[in-house]
């Protein structure tokens, strides 16, 4: 704030400079001897002072701005300019209202010791030319020897009240600035609090989600980490592609539901041996629809306070929908439920659609052993542009070893076993 | 700190010369009006101006005052002197013609010093009933300096022949460039 009046004065100074000259420029432009004219001595004498007494004011309060010292120069040129005023108006007792007008000013600061050296100037200004040179300060001859008591006495009964504002103020502004700061304190406690609820939901609805994407591959498989891997596989291809961190997070987790809808099918298709039946593969295949089915269908009202908040808005439920509906569908067009084909696919079931695939290939299952990388890979470049969307299939190829080191350091409880042995 | 010192005295010192100036009086008169000048039975106040000097306003503005004031029979007769090839500002000669009873005379300056032997512009002769001068000098305390109340006092006391001087210093421009003549 007290920049502020800093910058102020140096305005409120340069007016008053120009102020100056342009008085002594109206009452006396030229002086005379004869015919012969030329600049009045009241002219130079406003503009040697005016630049004697604004200079370093503009100086101080554009180099220095808020410091104690800038002040005290401040308002001791500013009664100064008071005195010269004054003085280029003859002494004329309305230009004093300059003198109140300035300690009222200087009260902006807050700052009552500033009253001081200005009240000091005011009065010693007074004296010596009241003394001296009466009508320079008075605007009459002679007799007002004493006159500058008066002036004080009213000079003092202002710095009387303005002191007293400038204490009430500082108290004000030292209130103010305590209650700022409690509210500032609690706004940040505020913040903290809801940043760990936030995280508690977050990590409680990531729980839920991953429990319930295990259930759904325990059906499937007692032993195996298949979530894990595909979820993971799942990310870095994203984050190769060029997604952003959240929604890199938002397919890890979404895409760990992807075969959430195996949860609807029958044991004896599910953990079946041999071959499927046209009629059991159908079944299989509809996996991908009962998931979607599970992840979109609305939360019933007699399960939730505000079960329409819950079923809208829920970005990571639709991209996990998506996925568990898309991710058997092909690049060709020949995949299902829905036949759709390139782009027409999410991107995200894409994406899970090779990781699935590849960490199928290289890991082991009831019906069959795990292909090596160098099989698996052949396989995958098969499918390039009619299984596989080769922009994905790309991001794959192109950083095999970084999916290998997920399938490695994921593998299931067997392998680790067979490593060890 | 010695410049804050140097700052100070700097300070100081233009408004003493500022002040000094003001109070630096013009030439004396070489002379005085002949009593032609002056009317018997009545006040005559006769001021000599400059036709623009800026610090003989307050000189015209105190004696207007003066004349505003007094209900005594008075004659005014104001005397611009104007300088040679001066083709300058008139303001003093509207501000005198607004003074009541005022008589302005435009002369030049040279016969104008020469019939009423002012120098400095604002100077004033006041000449009694019986035609007797009874002051010559300013009616300005310094340069520029307007003061009615203590013109009026100072003309009440003359009048009333109670101890006031009969002349002082009169402030204002030089009538002439004549060398050795105060600027104003």
């Amino acid at each position: 704030m007290r920049s502020w009046v800093d910058r102020l004065f140096g305005w409120v100074m340069l007016a008053q400079v120009l102020a100056a000259i342009a008085t002594a420029l109206i009452l006396s432009p030229l002086s005379y001897t004869g015919a012969d004219a030329e600049l009045h001595p009241h002219v130079e004498t406003a503009v040697l002072l005016g630049v004697l007494i604004g200079a370093p004011v503009w100086f101080v309060v554009r180099k220095f701005p808020g410091r104690r010292a800038t002040r005290y120069v401040v308002a001791c040129c500013q009664m100064l300019m008071g005195c010269l005023l004054i003085h280029v108006t003859g002494g004329r007792i309305e230009t004093h209202f300059h003198v109140f007008v300035s300690l009222a000013f200087l009260a902006f600061y807050l700052d009552w010791s500033l009253l001081v050296p200005a009240s000091i100037i005011v009065v010693v200004d007074h004296y010596v030319r009241g003394l001296y040179f009466p009508i320079s300060v008075y605007g009459v001859a002679s007799g007002a020897e004493w006159r500058f008591l008066e002036h004080t006495g009213w000079v003092l009964f202002e710095d009387f009240v303005l002191v007293f504002a400038c204490v009430k103020g500082n108290g004000l502004m030292a209130e103010l600035a305590d209650r700022q700061a409690l509210l500032e304190t609690t706004n940040e406690r505020i913040e903290i609090e809801v940043a760990l609820r936030t995280r508690e939901l977050e990590m409680s609805r990531r729980e839920t989600l991953l429990r319930l994407a295990r259930a759904a591959e325990l059906r499937d498989s007692v032993t195996g980490h298949h979530i894990v891997r595909v979820s993971l596989i799942s990310r870095l291809l994203a984050e190769k592609l060029g997604f952003d961190d959240a929604d890199q997070d938002r397919i890890l987790l979404a895409s760990a539901l992807h075969d959430v809808g195996k949860i609807g099918m029958h044991d004896e298709i599910l953990l079946k041996r041999g071959a499927l039946t046209d009629a059991e593969r159908k079944t299989m295949q509809s996996h991908a629809e009962v998931g979607y089915r599970l992840l979109t269908q609305e939360v019933h009202p007699a399960f939730a306070r505000d079960a329409a908040d819950i079923n809208e808005g829920c970005e990571l439920l639709e991209t996990a929908a998506r996925i568990a509906l898309n991710h058997h569908e092909r690049w060709d067009g020949g995949g299902y439920p829905n036949g759709l084909s390139g782009e027409d696919i999410p991107i995200e079931a894409r994406i899970v659609a090779v990781a699935d695939v590849y960490e199928a290939l290289r890991s082991d299952r009831p019906y069959k052993k795990k292909f090596s990388m160098k099989e698996s890979l052949q396989i995958m470049k098969m499918g390039r542009g009619t299984q596989f969307d080769p922009k994905v299939l790309d991001a794959l190829l192109n950083h095999i070893e970084e999916v290998e080191a997920i399938l490695f350091f994921h593998r299931d409880e067997k392998e680790h076993l067979a490593a060890a042995a | 700190m010695l410049g804050g010192i140097a700052w100070a005295c700097a300070i100081v010192f233009v408004m003493a010369g500022a002040l000094v100036y003001d109070t630096k009086p013009g030439k004396q008169p070489v002379g005085e009006p002949g009593l032609r000048a002056a009317d018997p039975g009545r006040w005559t106040l006769l001021m000599v101006v400059h036709p623009d000097c800026p610090c003989t306003k307050a000189s015209l503005r105190n004696l207007a005052a003066i004349v505003e004031t007094t209900r005594l029979p008075l004659k005014v007769q104001i005397v611009a002197a104007m300088p040679q090839r001066y083709d300058g500002p008139k303001s003093n000669l509207t501000l005198a013609r607004g003074i009541p009873k005022a008589t302005v005379t435009v002369l030049d300056a040279d016969v104008a010093i020469q019939r009423h032997g002012a120098l400095t512009s604002g100077h004033l002769f006041v000449f009694d009933p019986d035609r007797r001068l009874v002051y010559s000098g300013g009616v300005t305390p310094a340069r520029g300096a307007e003061d009615a109340t203590s013109s009026i006092r100072w003309f009440r006391a003359l009048v009333e022949q109670r101890a006031v001087a009969s002349s002082a210093p009169t402030y204002g421009c030089s009538l002439t460039s004549f060398e050795g003549v105060a600027r104003g």
